[in-house]
């Protein structure tokens, strides 16, 4: 077995074994089914901390801020938390991008919140050529199966 | 899905949602419409500046949320006025359905919905349920039809199976194990495993990531990780993202071109960079976004610097401006972006828009720039129940000379 085979083994127990000992101790905070209605909460780009607080001891609320590249990057946290997703957003909401088959992309069906940031905005049919070739990945993670991959058949065959 | 198959599940959605009040008179019922009504101009093959038509309506309906049994479902309709621009494309979606379980520790699910869990992001005619040992162990497993394939061309028996193990501890770590396996009679397309992570480290930062690895062609396809940390005043969110061709796209015939394209050539795609965000007061919002992707074949690397800045009033009220800039090593990959926005909020009603400016240094069909300018304005009704909104956009790009699209929307909530 390589060194770094060993250490990389040893640094998975290491860690393994740190999280058994952090579950001995207690936690008083359980996470509810649904967030209390405020205002729009569910449709405006909200910080969690503004109400909640910076604590992170009992549940770290800075991690989900809808920072103003939020709409980019919550993909790590849903792939964990989809259920604190749903304590403010109902399925709907997450449908209207992450489906099957959406014919109005997500800007134009919510064409005057302007505050979201949602990526086809504007000129994206001639951007999207440059994201296409540096980061595929991000177009992959949408429009990768057959169904949702429509809109791009008429050029990309 | 076939007409026939597209039609039952929407008459079934229909019948539930007239059926439901009815049957539980006590049970708690929203129901959501959106109707959309858009105007745009198109050449179509000879024929130029045809007007365009459609009417689009977004229906949804939650019966017994709070409850521990509920009903959720929620699709869209086309229909073409006056014109048959769209003739080939789905009329509809029905994108989720289902029935739902809860209790403290139990959730089931049994119907057409969405399964985001670990290396999953799919749409399954089927069953889903997580189930909590206690505070510290949850399994989650879901098995059905994946929506996003169609049963055509001899294609048949598809079947999506999967779940995810997550070991955690609330507020300190969670870290998970998950597997999805897609195939039909034919063909194994689709067999994933991942590992995620998070995790509170000393000094308050905050580790996460997602690794996957491909079983049909035994590599790893994804490294994905970020940090969260705040250094005085500034968070900072620096990540690592790196993808292999050949194990995260898939050729499959559960894929779709372009990406069948990538899975072979033995590309491999690097992205890393940091995001950093600052808040001096409650009205004012920093934010940049440095990336760096490495691309192994044909296009080079390329450097994105990106900058918002946003002030804030009142929570809703927002007036911002975003710059951006794709430095690329070949001048096909360079542009310039600006944007500023804006989003009144003035109750019952509210104004909206945003003016978009991007110039290519390679013109794009002898195009070196493009507009884009929208604006939007509403007002609600009946005590908040019935929103109209009225927008319209303008933009000169190189698809488009000049393109002029208008949208009427009317939302409607009715709950009890």
């Amino acid at each position: 077995m390589s060194k770094h085979r060993i250490l990389g083994f040893l640094a998975l127990i290491a860690l393994v074994l740190s999280a058994v000992a952090c579950t001995a101790l207690k936690t008083s905070y359980q996470l509810p089914s649904s967030h209390p209605p405020i205002f729009e909460m569910a449709e405006k780009r909200v910080f969690c901390v503004r109400c909640h607080g910076s604590r992170k001891d009992d549940f770290n609320f800075e991690k989900y801020n809808h920072t103003a590249y939020f709409t980019d990057n919550h993909r790590l946290l849903v792939a964990q938390d989809e259920k604190v997703c749903a304590l403010c957003h109902a399925p709907s909401f997450c449908n209207d991008c992450h489906a099957t088959r959406v014919e109005l992309k997500p800007s134009l069906r919510h064409q005057t919140e302007t505050d979201r940031r949602m990526q086809h905005r504007g000129d994206y049919l001639s951007r999207h050529r440059f994201d296409g070739r540096m980061d595929p990945s991000s177009c992959f993670r949408c429009h990768g199966n057959p169904k949702s991959s429509k809109t791009c058949r008429p050029c990309h065959g | 899905m076939a007409p026939m198959a597209c039609r039952v599940m929407w008459c079934s959605f229909l019948l539930l949602l007239t059926a439901l009040p009815a049957a539980a008179a006590s049970t708690p019922l929203e129901l959501r419409s959106s109707t959309i009504l858009r105007y745009f101009e198109r050449d179509v093959d000879q024929s130029k500046d045809n007007q365009i038509l459609p009417a689009y309506e977004y229906l949804e309906i939650n019966a017994g949320n709070g409850e521990p049994w509920s009903f959720h479902g929620y699709g869209w309709m086309r229909a073409n006025l006056g014109d048959n621009f769209f003739e080939d494309e789905t009329k509809g979606e029905l994108l989720y359905a289902y029935a739902q379980y809860r209790d403290q520790g139990t959730q089931l699910r049994l119907g057409r919905q969405a399964v985001y869990e670990g290396v999953a992001n799919e749409t399954v005619d089927g069953a889903w349920g997580r189930v909590e040992f206690d505070s510290n162990f949850s399994l989650s497993a879901y098995v059905g039809l994946p929506v996003t394939v169609d049963t055509s061309n001899g294609r048949q028996g598809d079947g999506l199976v999967g779940g995810r193990f997550s070991f955690h501890r609330l507020g300190w770590f969670d870290l998970g194990l998950s597997y999805k396996l897609l195939a039909s009679e034919s063909d194994l397309d689709e067999e994933l495993l991942g590992v995620d992570l998070s995790a509170e480290l000393p000094g308050e930062i905050l580790v996460s990531g997602l690794t996957t690895r491909n079983l049909v062609s035994s590599g790893w396809g994804e490294h994905s990780y970020e940090a969260r940390f705040t250094l005085g005043e500034i968070e900072l969110r620096p990540f690592f993202q790196r993808y292999s061709g050949e194990d995260f796209y898939n050729g499959r015939d559960n894929s779709a071109n372009p990406f069948r394209f990538y899975s072979r050539f033995g590309t491999r795609t690097t992205v890393v960079g940091s995001e950093a965000f600052w808040y001096p007061t409650e009205n004012y919002e920093f934010a940049l976004r440095l990336k760096h992707f490495e691309y192994n074949q044909r296009f080079g690397n390329a450097d994105l610097l990106s900058g918002i800045f946003t002030y804030k009033y009142r929570i809703h009220n927002q007036l911002g401006l975003e710059l951006g800039r794709m430095q690329g090593d070949t001048e096909e990959n360079r542009y310039s972006l600006a944007r500023g926005f804006f989003y009144l909020d003035l109750p019952p009603g509210f104004l909206s828009g945003d003016l978009m400016y991007v110039g290519y240094d390679e013109p794009l069909y002898g195009e070196d720039r493009s507009w884009f300018i929208s604006l939007g304005g509403g007002r609600k009704f009946l005590g908040d129940r019935l929103t109209l909104r009225l927008s319209g956009d303008y933009s000169i790009d190189p698809y488009f000379d000049h393109d002029f699209r208008a949208m009427v929307v009317a939302d409607y909530r009715f709950a009890r």
